[in-house]
């Protein structure tokens, strides 16, 4: 797989195989579904809250994965933690997921060649990035391994070196993405 | 002879004007995040030179975290939502 993000005006392009485009809509398909709050939130009693995006879930997720998207601020104060969830975490998860919609957007295309726009960009940026914590929670690529979420039975299988070769190319693509950006912030 | 003990007055602190200890954003080393996005993030939001966030970004990367910035709480938490945003592993806390 060499394909790669290219430069084009203020945005970028990337030629997909159908192959490839299939699995990009799935895995951030999935990714959007994932990072919906398990329950609605109860309903806000102050409008101005709920338009700011300051929910009432103070709790941090029980699934790494989520944990690693939605991460403690203030890992040694329990109630300053909370706090700081109770304020950002509704509207963090609201712009990941607002990012994640751009890229699937981009994705329905009949064209092979998909067309992202400045804006865009910075939202496939972000969005494959979230998607790579993802997997790599899951392939048990952490700093904890605790979390690791493979047997070691389960990590011969073809699914792990699948999932592995998917994670690698999105990291190349990643990286592609990051180097035409990265040329214009000077 | 004797010196009579002098008693000295305690200087008197106010402690309500104290500066307070400014507080750090902190960002931790995980194996996931590349290092060309870790630098460019830095550069992006922060405004850092190519230079000083390639040094951020391999500080992050050899010593396991780096303070990227520095101020008042509310800054920093700040600093630390618009981590998260971009998927970087941060957190704040009063700088020792």
């Amino acid at each position: 797989m060499t394909n790669k993000f290219r430069s084009h005006g203020e945005g970028a392009t990337l030629v997909l195989s159908e192959d490839e485009r299939d699995i990009l809509i799935h895995l951030f398909s999935e990714l959007a579904f994932f990072l919906q709050p398990d329950q609605p939130e109860p309903e806000h009693t102050d409008p101005l809250a709920a338009m700011v995006g300051i929910g009432t879930d103070a709790d941090a997720p029980e699934d790494p994965a989520l944990a690693r998207l939605l991460p403690s601020a203030y890992p040694q104060d329990r109630e300053a933690d909370e706090e700081f969830r109770r304020l950002t975490q509704e509207g963090l998860r609201q712009r990941k997921t607002a990012s994640v919609v751009v890229v699937l957007e981009s994705l329905h295309t009949e064209s092979k060649r998909v067309e992202i726009d400045a804006q865009g960009c910075q939202s496939w940026m972000t969005a494959l990035n979230d998607l790579r914590l993802v997997l790599a929670t899951r392939l048990g690529i952490t700093a904890d391994p605790a979390s690791q979420a493979w047997t070691e039975e389960e990590a011969a299988t073809d699914q792990r070196a699948n999932l592995l070769a998917i994670y690698d190319w999105l990291g190349y693509l990643q990286d592609t993405l990051v180097r035409v950006l990265s040329k214009r912030l000077a | 002879m004797s010196i009579a003990p002098v008693e000295l007055e305690r200087p008197e602190t106010d402690f309500s004007i104290m500066p307070e200890l400014p507080w750090v954003t902190l960002v931790w080393n995980d194996p996931v995040n590349l290092m060309s996005y870790v630098a460019y993030v830095f550069r992006a939001y922060f405004g850092h030179s190519n230079e000083e966030a390639d040094r951020l970004m391999l500080q992050v990367h050899n010593e396991g975290k780096a303070v990227v910035s520095a101020g008042s709480r509310e800054e920093m938490e700040r600093d630390v939502e618009a981590m998260h945003g971009y998927g970087l592993w941060a957190t704040l806390q009063q700088d020792m």
